[in-house]
């Protein structure tokens, strides 16, 4: 094989590799990466090293990145349908679904500030599987179930009383260490 | 001449036809019958379970010698699928909500006559079944097909135990921590990967509750290396890929279990390489290879990526033998034959069946596929 085939077969490999990412229709979920155990949704926020000076990034819609699409920084151990193109935002769930009482977490770097941001992916239930939206799979430090909080295959609606799994929202919860 | 010699041919038919068309009376119209048919046909099957997260789930069977298709099992949201050691009983356990997507719910153990694709019995679960993508590990049964052990997340982690002579519930038991059950091979025990790297033994009296449990020392890295939730026997022990390309033997016979070997597939090998998907391992046990779905080019996040390519390795004389290319496999199932059949489950989705070739080192050749649907991750062979 000359250097441009592979060259092109390189190129051929990534180009197939991004588009299944994008394309990859699965969906679940996990979460802490360092902190272990379970969280609480909106509980959790206190209990994390919490860096209040990126309150700008918390807002609805960020404006360091696409959040309509799976390639966006926060969504690195995302499995599922983004709700900020389901009808809710980065970090609110859509109307008349409920958000997930757990959550997974992952550990994502921000390229625009190259530091590592610990984002909780909850999970907006009780309402059908939102295909409507883009569905990303994207693993980065993703673990099994015998590390739950880091794991995203399951269903994080789970220990909600509305258990349909509907689309999942990136909310940053503290800087990794 | 010879064109002469046809006309003349055709017209002595022609005349010969003429009174016997004139003598046949006209068939009366029969009306056809509308039934169901009785049972699939015969022969070994292929199962593999299409899970839906919006409403019913189905268990397609399929031919295992050619992938004609039999018929559809129905079960409910997020199954988890098992066959049961007769080859003629299959069950699923998923999630009903009285209204789909919310509503009361209620987590069912379904068990089917795989032969007329029908329910024949049902058991109603404690309500914590994990609603997991489809995994193995997470719905199994005890070696005489007595007791069936289903995974629990609530999030936490317990495994419900089923006895099916009873179709009755015996125990819930805790696993804190850990994931996926591994049966032994004989009596009513089983093994579940920790997050702490280690692997504990359940042990259960006969009538499927604990009676203790064990912890082996840490046998794996969780943080480095951790071990797929995929596994598969080999002779008594268990073998299970790591996300970096190893395969680790585990033996539950003793009290606590033990790590008998670790073998990395991938060594001295360009490129990367490292197992891929959700079920990237299947274990001929017949001839000791074991096949890998492998991708190129692994890095943090990748163990998920479909297998580029299918690696038969030799566990006894420790030797990749063959890599053959295929396309976007998640799971893989190798059947127990003396010359062993792969079944590739792609993010399509569709299954691929393959030979392998015992002198090109098996490789596989690809010999069928058929259309799959929803999000179908296990499978399992009938005799």
């Amino acid at each position: 094989m000359n250097l441009f085939d592979s060259i092109l077969e390189r190129i051929d490999r990534l180009t197939e590799r991004s588009t299944r990412t994008v394309a990859k229709t699965s969906g679940r979920r996990s979460f802490l990466a360092r902190a272990g155990g379970m969280m609480l949704g909106g509980a959790m926020l206190p209990l994390l090293p919490f860096d209040r000076t990126f309150g700008q990034a918390l807002a609805a819609t960020p404006t360091d990145g696409d959040a309509l699409t799976c390639e966006y920084w926060r969504y690195c151990a995302l499995d599922g349908n983004l709700c900020s193109a389901c009808g809710g935002s980065i970090t609110q769930c859509p109307p008349g679904s409920e958000a997930s009482k757990v959550s997974w977490v992952g550990t994502c770097r921000n390229p625009n500030d190259g530091k590592d941001y610990l984002v909780a992916y909850n999970d907006c239930c009780g309402k059908p599987i939102c295909a409507n939206s883009p569905s990303c799979l994207r693993s980065e430090g993703e673990r099994p179930g015998y590390r739950m909080g880091l794991h995203n295959d399951i269903n994080w609606c789970m220990a909600n009383a509305s258990k349909g799994y509907h689309c999942t929202v990136a909310i940053l919860v503290g800087l990794a260490e | 001449m010879v064109q002469f010699e046809r006309l003349a041919l055709c017209a002595v038919m022609i005349f010969a036809a003429v009174p016997a068309l004139a003598q046949q009376a006209p068939t009366p119209f029969k009306p056809e019958q509308l039934s169901v048919k009785g049972a699939i046909d015969p022969g070994p099957n292929l199962l593999i379970h299409q899970q839906e997260w919006k409403g019913a789930g189905s268990t397609a069977v399929f031919s295992k010698d050619d992938l004609s298709f039999k018929g559809l099992m129905t079960a409910g949201n997020m199954a988890q699928m098992l066959v049961g050691v007769d080859g003629k009983t299959a069950y699923t356990q998923s999630t009903f909500m009285k209204r789909i997507t919310y509503g009361d719910l209620e987590h069912v153990l379904q068990i089917f006559d795989i032969a007329t694709l029908s329910p024949v019995k049902e058991v109603i679960l404690p309500p914590k079944a994990a609603m997991s993508l489809g995994y193995a590990a997470l719905l199994q049964q005890s070696a005489d097909g007595k007791f069936v052990y289903v995974q629990n997340g609530t999030p936490a982690s317990s495994v419900t135990v089923v006895d099916v002579t009873k179709a009755a519930v015996t125990q819930e038991i805790p696993t804190p921590g850990c994931w996926g059950i591994y049966p032994s091979s004989k009596g009513y025990k089983f093994t579940s990967l920790c997050g702490t790297g280690t692997v504990t033994t359940f042990n259960l009296t006969p009538a499927g509750t604990l009676a203790d449990s064990a912890q082996s020392a840490k046998v794996f890295d969780p943080d480095k290396d951790p071990l797929y939730i995929t596994s598969a026997t080999a002779g008594d022990d268990r073998l299970f890929p790591s996300y970096n390309g190893s395969i680790l033997r585990i033996s539950d016979a003793d009290k606590a279990a033990k790590l008998v070997e670790s073998v990395k597939i991938n060594e001295g090998i360009e490129g990367n390489w490292a197992p891929g998907g959700y079920a990237p391992m299947g274990y001929s046990e017949k001839t000791g290879v074991v096949f890998v779905g492998m991708h190129a080019d692994a890095k943090n996040g990748s163990h998920k990526n479909a297998a580029e390519e299918i690696w038969a390795y030799d566990l006894k004389a420790k030797k990749l033998l063959s890599r053959t290319p295929v396309e976007h496999i998640m799971t893989i199932t190798v059947t127990n034959d003396d010359v062993p059949v792969v079944f590739g489950l792609t993010e399509d989705p569709k299954v691929i069946r393959f030979t392998a070739d015992p002198k090109a080192g098996f490789a596989l050749n690809k010999t069928g596929e058929a259309k799959l649907t929803g999000y179908p991750y296990v499978a399992a062979v009938t005799p």
